[in-house]
Formats: C-alpha cells, structure tokens, sequence
C-alpha cells in the first residue's frame, strides 16, 4: 500500500526524544492537541493514543468536544469555517497536519461514519463503489496519468485499491456490515428508498469498500430505533476484529456493552481514559464517578 | 381592584365606544354616499330616456354598470357577509366577474354586451376595459368597507379579499393574453404554415426559417452561458472562500440581469458585429443572447447548488474523495434538475427577445440556417456567420410593414412563438415539481 | 535547481501561466485589435486539454474561476463600449443634451429631453399599476394562500414574466391601442397610457417574486409571537412581518422600476414615436417617445452624430438602471445581514 506521507515528521523519533512512554500499538496518538473554533477553545490540551483493533469510545456530555475531536482525527474539521488546530496527531506514526499530506489519502484510510445515515441519492451499488471509484484519481497523482486510464476497456470493473472485481468488492462489503442478504435483490435501486438502519449498515459498508485501517463513528445509532441500533453495536464488535473503532456516544451503556477502552471528556479537557470496566467500576477520577452515576452532566 | 386594573379597563372601555362609533359613522357615510350615487344614477338614466345626447352613452353605460355593481355588492356585503362568512365567497365573486369579462369579450365579439335599459352597442374592447375597471374598483369598494366594519377579523377579510384580486387580475389577464391568441392564431396553423417558408410569388405564408432561426439562436445561447454560468455558479459556492468575491459577482450578476435588452443590443451593435463579419450574424445572436441567459443561470445553480445538503459532501470527502470529484460525483449530480429548470426558464424568456437581435443578428424571410448535409463535409459553420430569421423579429417585422394584410399571419407567429414559450416553462416547471416530490433529502 | 523544476507543481504552474498568458493575449487582441487569432485559440484549447489530463483538480479550479469572472467582463465591456460610443454626444452639450427639447434627425438636432421625460411618465403609470398590485399579490402568496394554490401560482407569476414582450407589445397595439382611442375618443393610435398599462403587468411578475421572497424571507417565529398574542393573522403581518420585510418589498419595487424603464419592444410597438414633450406637460394621452423606444425606432436607420446621440441614450439608460440595480441589492443584502444577526 501506498504510505500515507512522504512527510518527514515522525513522532516516534520525538516521542523517543521526548522520553514518552507510550504503548507501540496506537493506532492515533494524540499529544497536546487544541483546537479552536474562532477564539473558542473546544478542546483544550488532550493527549491520548487510539490502540489497534480495539473499539475506544468517547463520552462525555453534549458539547464537550467528542465530535470535535473525532473529526480532527481525519481532518473534517478543515470545511469548518475558523477551526484551527494545535498540537499532533498520529496515524501510523506520521503527523496528519503536517504540510505535505494528502488530506484525502488520509480520509480514505481513515474512514467516518456520520451521526445521520447520508447515502449518496445513487443506487446501493453506486454507493458503495464511490470509494473505489474515487481513489483511481490517486493514482493518477501517484503512478502518473496513464495508470488511471489502465483498464478503462475491461468489461468488468476493478477496484483501484487492491485489484479485486468492483462486484465483489460490493458485496464483501455489504456482507462484513452484514446487510447483504436485506438487500441482494435491491443492490440496483436507490439507496434513499431503505430504511434508517439499513441506510446507516449501508454507509458503514461504504467506508469499509475503501478499505480502512481506522474507523471513526460520530453517535451512528443516535438516530435509529433500539432494534437497528441493536444491530449496528452487533456490527462495531465484529469489525473490532479487524478494523480500530473510535466511537462517539452519549449513551453510556452503549459505551459500556461495546467498547474496551473508555474517554470521558468534559468540557474540552480529558477527565479520565481506560479500560471499560475499570473506568464504569472502580473510576479514579471523582468527577468520572459524579458523571457516571448521573449526578453531574 | 387595584389601580392598575381600573386603568386598564377604563381605557378598553373608551376604545370600545370610539371603536363602535367609528363603526357607525362610517356605515351611515356609506349608506349616504349609495343613496346619493343612486339618486344620481336614477336622474341620468331618466334624463338620458327623454332626451338621448344627453350624455354620451359610453359615460352612461360605464357609470351604470359601475353603481350596478356597487350597489349589488354592499347588498351582498350588508345582507350575507355581515356575519362571519368564509372569505371563499369573496373569491368566487371576484373570479365570476373576471370569467364574465372573458366571455363578454369572447363569445360576443361583434355583438358587444347589450344591456337593455343601456342604449347604444357597447364594443367588446369597451366591454373588456369597463370591467377591468368593475372588478377595481369593486375590488376597493367592498375591501374599504369591510375594513371599516370593525371588527378585526373583518380586516382581515378586506384585506384576503384584496390580495386575492390583485393576484387575479394579472392572472386573468394572462389567460386572457393566451387564450385570444390561440383563438385568432389557430385558424392560421397549418402544417405548411409551420413547416415551409413564405412564398411571396405564390402569396403562402410560412414561418419555418423563424422557427429554425429561433432554435438555433436559444441553442447556441445555451451552450456558451451554461457552462460558464454553472461554472461560475460553482466557483462561488465550492471555492470561493472570502464573502466579497461572491457579493462582487453576486452584483454584477444582477446588474447584468437588470441591464434593458436594447442596451444589450447597442452593446452587440458596437462591440460584436465589427469583430464578427461586420454585418448582422447568427454568432452575434447567440453570444448576445447568452450574455443575457448568464446571469440566470448564475443565480438558480448557485441556489440549486446552496440547496445540496452538506452531509453529501461531507460523506463524499470523508471517503477520500477529493473535492473536485466530490463536486462532479455528488454535488453536480444531486442538483442538475434545478440547474436544468433554471436553464429551461431562462431559455423561455431569452426566447422572445427581440430587441437585442433586431441589429445585430436577424433579418425577415432569409432561409432557415441548415447546418447539416447530405454529402461531406456533413456539417457546416457557414449558417453561423450569416442572417437568421426568428420569430419574435417576424412578429416585430409584420408590425412594422403594416399590420392590415397580414394580421392572420401575426397572429399564428405570435400564437407559435407563446406556444413554445409555455413550452419550455411547462417543461422547466413539472421538472422541478417531479424532483422536489422523489429527491431523497 | 533542476529538480525543483521539473517538480510536478512547477509544472502545472508553468502549464497554467502559459494557458492564462495566451487566453488573456488572445481576448486583449479581440477586443482592441478586432482580431481573433486562431493559433493562439488553438494553444489556449490544446493547454487546457493537457491540463485537465493531467492535473484535473487545479485545472478545474481554474476554468470554474474563470467563468466565475464572465458577468464581470461583459458588465465592463458593456459599459467600456457604450461610455467610448455615447460620450461625445455627451461631451457636445450636456445640458442640452439631457434637457433639451428637440430632436430632429434632419436639422442634426439631438437632445433627449422629451424622452426622459417620456420614460419618466411611462415609469411612473407602470409603478402605479404594479406596485400595490405586486406587493399585494406577494402578500397573497406568501401568507394566505394554501400550499396547493401557492405552487400554481408561483410558477403562473413566473409564466407572465416569460411572455415575450413582442407578444405584449402586439396585443396590446391591437387591442389596447383601439379600444382607448374608442373609449376616450382620442385620434392618435399611440400614446403614453396604453404602454403604461401593459408595462404595469409586465414589471409585476418582478415585484411580486423579490417581495414574496423578502416577506418569506422574515422569520416565522416573529409572527407567531404577535399570534400568540391574540391579535388577528394580518394585524401580524401588517405590524410585524411587513415592516421586518419593508426593505425588501423596497428592493422589489426598485427593480420593478428599473424593469418597467428597460423594457423596449411593447413601448416600441404601442408608443406615438413623437419626439416633443407633451402638451400640456402632464396629457397622458398625447403620443411620445421613451429612451428605449427611441433607440429601438432610429438605430437601424441612423449615421454620424445620431448614432452618437443613441448611444448616449443607450449609455444613460445603463447607468440609470445599474445604479437602480445596485440599490436594490444593497437594500436586500441589509436585509439578509439583519436577520442573521437578529
């Protein structure tokens, strides 16, 4: 696979100056980050690490900055008009702000699902073959012009990423989010015509098509019934088998059932980060505890 | 009772008295000014019955229908509506009155509107244009009333009502405008009145080389202002970051799209034509046309592409899409049916222009511009470069040399020219409402 | 060194200059030098090709930016043109020029006196006619009329901007025309009334879209506050939405003018085309001419100082109705900024 950045930042080499003890499985690692919004500080000097296929989950009380800091992980927080951020952010060890990443590189291997299910108004297919379709213009950037017009003759269509048949991407895809057999018959219809949950499987298995390493989810079952919501937490302890989950929510025994690694943040700061039990049992911090009994928030 | 509350109910109660007395004041004004312009009425119609120049019988028929109607709606107004009554009867009265005067004018053309105790032939224009003037001042006559009968919701009646005939009118008299047309233009439509040329030899009228020559006009305008337009349209709400450069284009746009149509064409007279053969040209036609369509089409794709909720381009970036296929993939595709209803509109209306062609691009009975051949080379540029008719300068030219021979002729160019008009805006309109009734946010 | 420029940035720099370079080169040559230049039409098409091959994205940026600048280049060339055509009739006599009360085409008299003041009159019957109807109208739409009425008539207003005004103009020379010289016993065909009647339909459309978009424009919470009130629905909208949308409603009143006075063909067709002012000063039944009428009528027959004198009619008429249009928008985008604040 193609690196993420030619870029000469490499925050393992700080981190062994700095005399940092961090565990080497992170996926992100997160150190002193700020971000403002305007003058604003929404997050105010967070430092954490994001392990390898594990399912992390961010709580805290609406407003405090989880959806903030989800999306400075993939850089979404660029199309926010006056958002600025300081500090680093890691994805395999390379800092995604410094000068010469490619954002969408980044995005592509760093994968978001979002808060409202927003399929594109294409067919099933159509949406879940975008990712694909659209990395073809990397390579024309990468492997020079003539690669993206390699194979544009061959009747059946391949996915840019790793080789393989459009439609078997399609439907391993949908099969991993586990909607393939809702909708084999439906893969040629409009993708606005499913239900709620459908449409949010349907934009999980839109990001896994790009083949992510780390998946971020901004509150995904928020807008669901109990029982699609059921589904799609079935879905995030499966795909923490091979993928690195990090998940927003508001609902505490969301967090508690599905994630191993807990963050409670408050207003911007982090309160407290650990294992899930540990945090929900036997918390250090006494507003983690006022937080989880309810007394506060 | 506290101080403050005597207060209050001592002023509440003045209010009412005023309120009520007001009231009565004005409906005894009213009845007044009826009884006078009755007696008024009654006194012309006797003096006119004995002796018949006494005023000229158009004075006396309008005055008569005008009291006719007045005193039949403050009857209607004191017996029926004087309690609470849903505001449709005032709807139905003004329509019924508006659908009288079309079918005055329609159905007795050269008979006129005979009203027995009216002597002298009330012409149909006449009969038209005294009830235009009826449904007016009907229309402020019954609103002032009901707005001086105080109660509020009264008000609100007058004021219904008032809108409602305002929105009417104009209504009405676009029906009317297009149904006259077809009447006197289809006894003119042929198949060989829309398919040939004229033949001045033979004495046959044809209106095929406008047709063509409008066609190809609206083409070419289209394909130089849509791209650009869409283009343009893209540029401001995708990149461009800073408000002023959109307010700058914001206002040229406008500008552009107030600019009067014969400034355009002095523009295509003094700045096209030298560059272009230095004489009248079908490319002048259509560059200046498109000038016209630009600013339209700026402003519905820049709201059609407004319209695109974020979450698209949020989820199309979040993929590691890049923004460019973003715009192409997601943003374009999700809002070229607005884009192609404000286009269709536009194009209706660039249509019929005429001021703008009339110097620099058209000329009456020329041959229809034939791009197109048999034998190589199969498609030709030359039509580009010379004269075109089109059916707006037909209308115009006929106007000119004379309306008196060739009014049937006028008239089917004027019915085909509204046709296809209504044409593109039907088209543009079920577009948009098919779109706004099956897109998925 | 080399390195750097053979560095893909550079390149698409480079290739993107050159484009620029030789499509500025190739416009300046058209509009100075009355020439187009085919090679450089040719580099300019072949560079663009390239680029969009090769660095889609940026070249993309590029072309969209350029089309963004197109209403602007031809507002300035309209306005380049006209100033470079009409100014020496300008510059002869000003202030005979703009009040003067002749023009005579043979004696090379040009003074555009009496069609201001045609235009003025003219404007003036349109606006009364439109304005309380279109304003009223909006009201209409906008706040009394159910949703299903409201999607026909929206698009029915539309309907009546789009019939060309040649259509306009020939109706109302057949029938307008006739049935007032019938009814008021007139014996000139044309005179000022009946195109004023016909422009007051013409300009409505416009005021009733622009004051129907500002009065929807103002929130709806405001008018349900004064409901929850008690009051009735139009003494809501009369004291609160139609004083928060009052700017607009003046907006769509101004362009509604500026309509009214750029409109060409219909006057054209059912005006007097006599070149004095009317006397009295005020008969509304005496036929005369208007800016746009006058250009219309003389330029497919004028030379020498008449084109001069047209031109500057031309160029009077673009400036009136630029500043009317800028007004407008000014007035709209105070509007806009209030509501956003408020």
């Amino acid at each position: 696979m193609v690196p993420l950045t030619k870029g000469k930042t490499n925050l393992r080499e700080i981190r062994e100056k700095e005399k940092i003890d961090i565990s080497t499985e992170a996926a992100v690692e997160i150190r002193n980050l700020d971000v403002y919004y305007g003058k604003e500080r929404a997050i105010k000097n967070v430092s954490l690490d994001i392990l390898k296929k594990k399912v992390t989950s961010l709580i805290g009380p609406s407003g405090c900055g989880k959806s903030t800091l989800l999306r400075s992980i993939n850089r979404m927080n660029d199309l926010v008009d006056g958002a600025r951020v300081e500090g680093t952010i890691a994805v395999d060890d390379r800092d995604i702000y410094s000068k010469d990443v490619q954002v969408s590189k980044l995005r592509q291997k760093v994968g978001q699902v979002f808060q409202k299910p927003n399929p594109f108004p294409k067919s099933v297919y159509d949406n879940i073959a975008f990712g694909p379709r659209a990395y073809r213009h990397h390579l024309r950037k990468e492997k020079g012009v003539f690669s993206s017009f390699k194979g544009i003759f061959r009747r059946e269509e391949r996915s840019p990423i790793d080789g393989r048949p459009m439609d078997q991407v399609v439907r391993d895809s949908l099969e991993q989010a586990a909607l393939l057999d809702e909708i084999e018959e439906k893969l040629h219809e409009s993708a606005i015509d499913l239900s709620g949950g459908q449409q949010q499987r349907l934009c999980i298995a839109r990001c896994l098509a790009t083949k992510p390493e780390i998946i971020l989810m901004d509150e995904p079952t928020s807008s669901l019934d109990p029982i699609s919501a059921g589904r799609i937490e079935d879905l995030i302890e499966e795909l923490s088998q091979e993928y690195t989950v990090l998940i927003v929510t508001h609902n505490m025994q969301q967090a508690a059932r599905i994630s191993d690694r807990t963050a409670l943040l408050w207003l911007g700061e982090l309160i407290e980060m650990g294992k899930t039990e540990a945090l929900f049992e036997k918390p250090e911090k006494e507003m983690t505890e006022k937080y989880i009994t309810g007394r506060v928030g | 009772m506290s101080p403050v509350d005597e207060n209050i109910s001592e002023t509440s109660v003045v209010d009412k008295l005023f309120v009520s007395v007001e009231g009565k004041l004005m409906r005894r004004l009213m009845l007044a000014l009826w009884l006078v312009m009755g007696m008024v009425f009654l006194a012309i119609s006797t003096l006119t019955a004995i002796w018949p120049n006494f005023l000229s019988n158009v004075v006396i028929s309008t005055l008569g229908a005008f009291l006719l109607v007045a005193v039949g709606l403050t009857i209607v107004a004191f017996k029926l509506l004087k309690e609470y009554q849903p505001p449709m009867i005032h709807f139905l009265l003004s329509l019924f009155l508006i659908a009288f005067s079309g079918v005055v004018f329609l159905f007795f053309p050269n008979h006129g509107l005979e009203i027995p105790a009216l002597e002298g032939d009330v012409t149909p224009q006449l009969a038209t244009i005294s009830l235009f003037f009826i449904v007016t001042f009907a229309t402020v006559w019954t609103g002032l009333l009901f707005y001086w009968e105080n109660p509020a919701h009264n008000r609100q009646l007058a004021v219904q009502y008032f809108t409602w005939v305002s929105v009417a009118i104009p209504l009405g008299v676009l029906t009317f405008f297009i149904v006259y047309t077809i009447m006197e233009g289809s006894s003119v439509i042929t198949w060989d009145f829309i398919s040939s040329a004229s033949d001045l030899m033979r004495g046959e009228i044809g209106i095929f080389p406008a047709i063509m020559g409008t066609f190809s006009l609206i083409i070419g305008a289209t394909v130089f202002a849509v791209p650009l337009g869409v283009g343009a349209a893209i540029f401001l709400t995708e990149y461009a970051k800073r408000g002023w450069i959109k307010q700058a284009v914001g206002v040229t746009a406008d500008c552009l799209w107030s600019t009067p149509s014969i400034v355009f064409g002095l523009f295509g007279y003094v700045f096209l034509v030298p560059r272009i053969t230095g004489h009248s040209t079908l490319l002048a036609g259509q560059i200046i046309l498109a000038a016209m369509l630009l600013p339209l089409t700026i402003a519905t794709s820049t709201e059609a592409i407004t319209a695109v909720p974020d979450e698209f381009r949020n989820g199309s970036l979040a993929l590691g899409a890049s923004k460019w296929w973003t715009i192409r993939r997601v943003v374009l595709p999700s809002s070229v049916p607005s884009i192609v209803t404000g286009v269709l509109l536009g194009v209706g209306r660039i249509a019929g222009e005429t001021a703008p062609i009339m110097l620099i691009a058209v000329a009456s009975h020329t041959n229809a511009p034939n791009f197109f051949s048999l034998s190589p080379p199969y498609f030709h540029l030359g039509p580009l470069f010379s004269e075109v008719d089109a059916l707006p300068y037909r209308l115009y030219s006929i106007y000119k040399a004379g309306v008196g021979g060739s009014i049937h002729e006028a008239w089917g160019t004027a019915m085909v020219l509204i046709a296809l008009v209504l044409m593109f805006y039907g088209l543009g309109i079920s577009i948009r409402s098919y779109y706004r009734r099956n897109r998925g946010w | 060194m080399i390195e750097k420029f053979t560095n893909k940035l550079s390149l698409r720099i480079l290739l993107g200059l050159f484009v620029l370079v030789s499509f500025a080169l190739l416009f300046t040559f058209f509009v100075l030098f009355q020439t187009f230049n085919v090679y450089l039409f040719l580099v300019v098409v072949l560079g663009t090709a390239l680029g969009w091959v090769f660095f889609e994205d940026s070249a993309a940026k590029t072309l969209l930016f350029i089309a963004s600048t197109s209403a602007g280049t031809i507002l300035v060339l309209i306005a380049v043109f006209l100033f470079l055509r009409g100014f020496p009739a300008f510059q002869r006599d000003p202030i005979f020029f703009l009040t003067g009360s002749e023009w005579h085409v043979y004696r090379e008299i040009y003074s555009l006196g009496p069609m201001i003041w045609g235009s003025i009159i003219v404007t003036f019957g349109a606006t009364i006619i439109a304005a309380p109807m279109g304003v009223s109208s909006a009201i209409f739409i906008a706040k009394f009329s159910p949703k299903w009425l409201r999607s026909i008539l929206k698009p029915a207003i539309e309907l009546l901007a789009g019939i060309p005004s040649v259509v306009y103009g020939f109706i109302g020379f057949i029938l307008l025309n006739s049935a007032i010289m019938d009814y008021f016993d007139i014996s000139n065909m044309g005179q000022y009334f009946a195109p004023s009647i016909i422009l007051g339909i013409m300009a409505l459309p416009t005021i009733t879209s622009v004051a129907e978009d500002a009065i929807d424009a103002v929130p709806e919470h405001m008018e349900k506050g004064a409901l929850a009130l008690g009051v009735t629905k139009w003494q809501a909208i009369k004291e609160v939405t139609l004083p928060s949308a009052s700017s607009g409603i003046m907006a769509a009143l101004i362009l509604g003018i500026g309509r009214a006075l750029g409109e060409t063909m219909a006057v054209t067709m059912m005006i007097g085309h006599k070149t004095a002012f009317p006397s009295p000063l005020f008969d509304i039944f005496d036929p005369g001419e208007t800016l746009t009428s006058l250009i219309a009528s003389q330029i497919g027959e004028a030379s020498g100082q008449a084109v001069e004198a047209l031109m500057g009619a031309g160029l009077l008429l673009f400036l009136i109705v630029f500043v009317l249009s800028v007004t407008s928008r000014i007035i709209q985008s105070r509007l806009q900024r209030r509501f956003r604040r408020g």
